[in-house]
């Protein structure tokens, strides 16, 4: 094998990983950008969150759990507390 | 040499795959902490609103009905934002199991005991939102009437927490029924 060879290789193997890396910077960016965008492009996020509604999603009986699970949680025990209308809170006698 | 290359082509698209992953997830995450984020400002927000406003009050030198009213006024400007929250969030469950039904109908299975639990599962939403909405209705009532009659507002105020410890039956009975028969009535359908 000559040295030749062994620089086109090398050549390959550098433009190859190159070419890899800047495909992946790419994509990260373009991920991060799509999922992460400034508030003005709100209209359009939401058209597409109607769009994603209206596509078939995967929901198993374990996901669907798991949503009821995390939606409940996140509701507040205090939306029912009785004592912001006591006679104190008020201010009455 | 090329089994290098493929070594390093693998390794990158290895790495990239899993950023995007990362990025997806943390996304699909973020967006159920942002919207409850978002709940909490603006209940803090509310609050502070109301602080200020009762601040104000206090230096004109109103009188306490008109504080009372301020406080009133308050709660009903916080249950508005409550009241949102929480029917988003039914009818976030309620589209996930509507979504199940779909899946299941569409592989030819029966969903029939799932769309009866959707059913009853949306006419409970439904009586929670009326009594929240009551309960709203006796607030901004007594706000309006706080300085009238004590015996008046009493009897508002009185109304006013009978339709909140209703709501909050009403509350408790969807989420009875979502962690419990809703999920109960798949089961049988998985079977």
């Amino acid at each position: 094998m000559s040295n030749s060879d062994d620089n086109n290789r090398n050549v390959t193997f550098i433009l190859t990983i190159g070419i890899s890396v800047v495909l992946a910077i790419i994509l990260v960016a373009g991920g991060i950008y799509f999922y992460v965008r400034p508030e003005t492009d709100q209209p359009q996020d939401q058209a597409q969150s109607i769009e994603e509604i209206q596509q078939p999603r995967d929901v198993t009986l374990e996901s669907l759990r798991e949503t009821i699970d995390e939606q409940l949680d996140s509701l507040n025990e205090d939306d029912f507390d009785q004592s912001s209308l006591s006679d104190d809170a008020l201010g009455i006698n | 040499m090329n089994r290098k290359i493929l070594v390093g082509v693998f390794a990158v698209f290895a790495v990239t795959a899993l950023g995007m992953f990362g990025v997806v997830s943390a996304q699909s995450n973020s967006q159920q902490i942002s919207v409850e984020a978002t709940y909490s400002q603006r209940l803090e927000e509310a609050t502070t609103d109301t602080e200020k406003a009762r601040g104000v009050l206090e230096e004109e030198g109103a009188r306490s009905c008109q504080l009372t009213a301020n406080h009133l006024k308050g709660l009903h400007q916080r249950a508005g934002l409550t009241l949102d929250y929480r029917v988003a969030t039914y009818q976030t469950i309620l589209s996930e199991t509507n979504q199940l039904a779909i899946n299941v109908e569409s592989n030819d299975e029966p969903a029939s005991g799932l769309r009866a639990a959707i059913a009853e599962l949306s006419d409970r939403v439904t009586d929670f939102t009326t009594s929240y909405s009551q309960y709203r209705a006796e607030l901004l009532e007594a706000a309006n009437i706080a300085c009238n009659e004590q015996t008046e507002l009493r009897a508002t105020v009185g109304r006013t927490l009978s339709a909140l410890r209703t709501s909050q039956f009403h509350a408790e009975r969807i989420a009875d029924f979502a962690q419990s028969e809703l999920t109960q009535s798949l089961e049988l359908n998985d079977e």
